[in-house]
């Protein structure tokens, strides 16, 4: 399966990366062979058995659902790159 | 012999009998960096004035006769995607350049509770995504055995700093081979433990159910020590797991008799270099010769993990990396003009190439239409690949491998082509797949003298077989001496 430049575009407006143009053709050739090689499981038949085998210890692992203290605030807005009175700022988002 | 050359071993015990300090000691490898990190450049950010004050701290301790931990006094090296409280934790990334993490991750704290002195934070791939660290937004580690090539990846930093005794030992992580690979480049040991036997609070994600943080040193004894600090279950980290595991140090036993080994036909086969082949095939008699059978075997499904840990690694990747948006921390870009145009151009101008074309990757396997194809497919495949492996180990105690097809690469090589790049993986992405413990030790050199490591890899919950195979192969054959790089001089 080869990847399409419009699905280059597509996957990167899913990925909310810009992709300079430029940078596009390269981009594309590399994804290409890396696809390329990913497909190589097609070839590969899951066999039905597959659902026997069961691996040991592969459980959800659960806690009490308790309160806890937490960080201070400061602490955790301190790496914001903008912050107004003790919140994260971000540009308008509702008209 | 300088005190920053020896091993953590040899320097506890000349702590505990006052014969030096833990200042003298931070000292000397303090010396050493400031005489060769701008050759080697392993470090992304130094803690030289914190060290000092931790190693001050244990000498005051040492002279109250107080009981301390046996590695109490110790310079440690950590890889920089591992959150240290108060000292910037970049991932080598653009993105992440001024993040000061408000907590310690859990490997961290049992770091501090063991009183070892942190020299710094190391250089790696951006986001832990390379094989070469050449991927870092900072800087290029080179080789301590030859500087014009590679370290080998992503925990470059790691490795090439204990190689070059800028650190007694150190702190990796691995999610496809980032510790093994790196350890075999510069002629180090490195184990990747089972899957859920270290926490992995506090260091970021790169691919949640593949990453591992794990121990390198410059012999089998130094590992085991670091093992006994940094294994254990953590409420913070819900897939750590919890099991007991015996002091790693009563695994120090040179005795391998009746230990069955495995050799993979499928690892020693077309684009591995034989001088890689050989070294290893060469191990596999002097286990013979001390007592182990070893025997060929197959892992029939070995040429397909290398796309399945693709696939599994950069989805989880896509997902991971979804929270650097620009607003709770990190880099933001300073030309946007809406919410949409903020977390487009700060993503955009903060990540790396390969950081991109893995989310870029992730997302495409998981976008609807190609999710059965792509994801989905390659979890049934993991299971097999996880069978694969257990059927072996009913018959076999370790499976020995190479790490890596080829020795240390020279800079530049291999940075225009991302396949030949993933291609280093070959050797070690199986085992991040299935979950299972590995170790990494120097087995020989090539003929431009470039370390070549050996990979034993055992059933989970069996690190410390590996860590008994490992210090059992190091007391038979002499691999240190001949793995000090030159550019310390004569050991």
């Amino acid at each position: 399966m080869s990847i399409t430049n419009k699905e280059i575009s597509h996957i990167a407006k899913l990925s909310m990366l810009q992709i300079d143009e430029g940078h596009f053709d390269k981009l594309a050739k590399d994804m290409n062979a890396i696809v390329k090689m990913v497909d190589s499981l097609q070839e590969l038949n899951i066999d039905e058995d597959l659902n026997k085998f069961t691996i040991e210890g592969n459980q959800n692992i659960f806690r009490q659902d308790e309160v806890k203290p937490s960080f201070p605030r400061e602490e955790i807005i301190k790496n914001a790159p903008e912050k107004k009175a003790g919140c994260f700022f971000v540009p308008k988002i509702v008209e | 012999m300088e005190l920053f050359k020896m091993t953590a071993v040899e320097l506890s015990t000349m702590l505990k009998e006052k014969k030096i300090s833990s200042v003298e000691l931070t000292n000397s490898v303090f010396d050493n960096i400031e005489n060769i990190e701008d050759k080697v450049s392993s470090y992304i950010s130094l803690n030289k004035e914190n060290a000092l004050e931790q190693a001050k701290t244990v000498d005051k301790s040492i002279a109250n006769s107080e009981d301390l931990p046996p590695l109490a006094g110790i310079p440690i090296g950590i890889k920089d995607n591992i959150c240290t409280k108060g000292i910037n934790t970049t991932c080598a990334s653009k993105i992440l350049e001024s993040f000061n993490p408000p907590y310690n991750a859990t490997v961290i704290e049992k770091i501090h509770n063991n009183k070892l002195v942190i020299t710094g934070k190391l250089n790696m791939d951006e986001f832990a995504m390379g094989s070469s660290c050449e991927n870092s937004y900072f800087k290029k580690t080179k080789n301590p055995h030859s500087l014009d090539r590679v370290p080998g990846g992503s925990s470059g930093g790691s490795a090439a700093s204990v190689s070059a005794c800028e650190c007694i030992v150190s702190l990796g992580s691995d999610t496809g081979g980032s510790i093994r690979q790196p350890a075999s480049f510069c002629g180090v040991a490195g184990l990747k433990p089972t899957y859920g036997a270290v926490s992995r609070y506090g260091l970021i994600a790169f691919a949640s159910s593949l990453d591992q943080i794990g121990p390198l040193a410059r012999n089998v004894s130094d590992i085991a020590l670091l093992s006994n600090v940094i294994y254990g279950k953590d409420n913070n980290d819900s897939t750590s797991v919890d099991y007991i595991f015996d002091d790693f140090t009563k695994s120090l036993v040179n005795d391998v008799k009746g230990l069955k080994i495995g050799l993979p036909k499928e690892y020693f086969g077309v684009g591995i270099d034989d001088s890689v082949k050989n070294a290893v095939l060469q191990t596999a008699k002097s286990f013979e010769k001390m007592g182990a059978t070893v025997k060929e075997m197959s892992l029939t499904l070995s040429k397909y993990a290398l796309p399945t840990y693709y696939i599994i690694s950069s989805a989880e990747a896509s997902s991971n990396l979804a929270r650097y948006d620009g607003v709770k921390y990190g880099y933001r870009t300073e030309d946007f003009n809406n919410l949409s145009s903020l977390y487009l151009k700060t993503r955009s101008e903060g990540f790396g190439d390969e950081v991109k074309r893995r989310i870029m990757l992730g997302t495409y396997v998981l976008s609807s239409g190609y999710y059965d194809a792509y994801y989905k497919k390659a979890q049934a495949v993991q299971k097999m690949i996880k069978r694969d492996f257990a059927n072996a180990f009913q018959e076999f105690d370790i499976i020995l491998t190479p790490v890596s097809p080829d020795t240390a690469f020279k800079i530049g090589e291999k940075t225009d082509d991302p396949l030949k790049m993933y291609l280093e993986d070959i050797c070690t992405v199986s085992i991040n797949i299935a979950g299972l413990p590995a170790f990494v030790i120097p087995c020989g050199k090539d003929k431009n003298n470039l370390p070549i490591g050996m990979q034993l890899i055992s059933k989970r919950f069996s690190d410390d077989l590996l860590i008994r195979a490992g210090y059992s192969y190091e007391q038979e054959n002499c691999i240190w001496d001949e793995m000090s790089p030159s550019l310390l001089g004569v050991k």
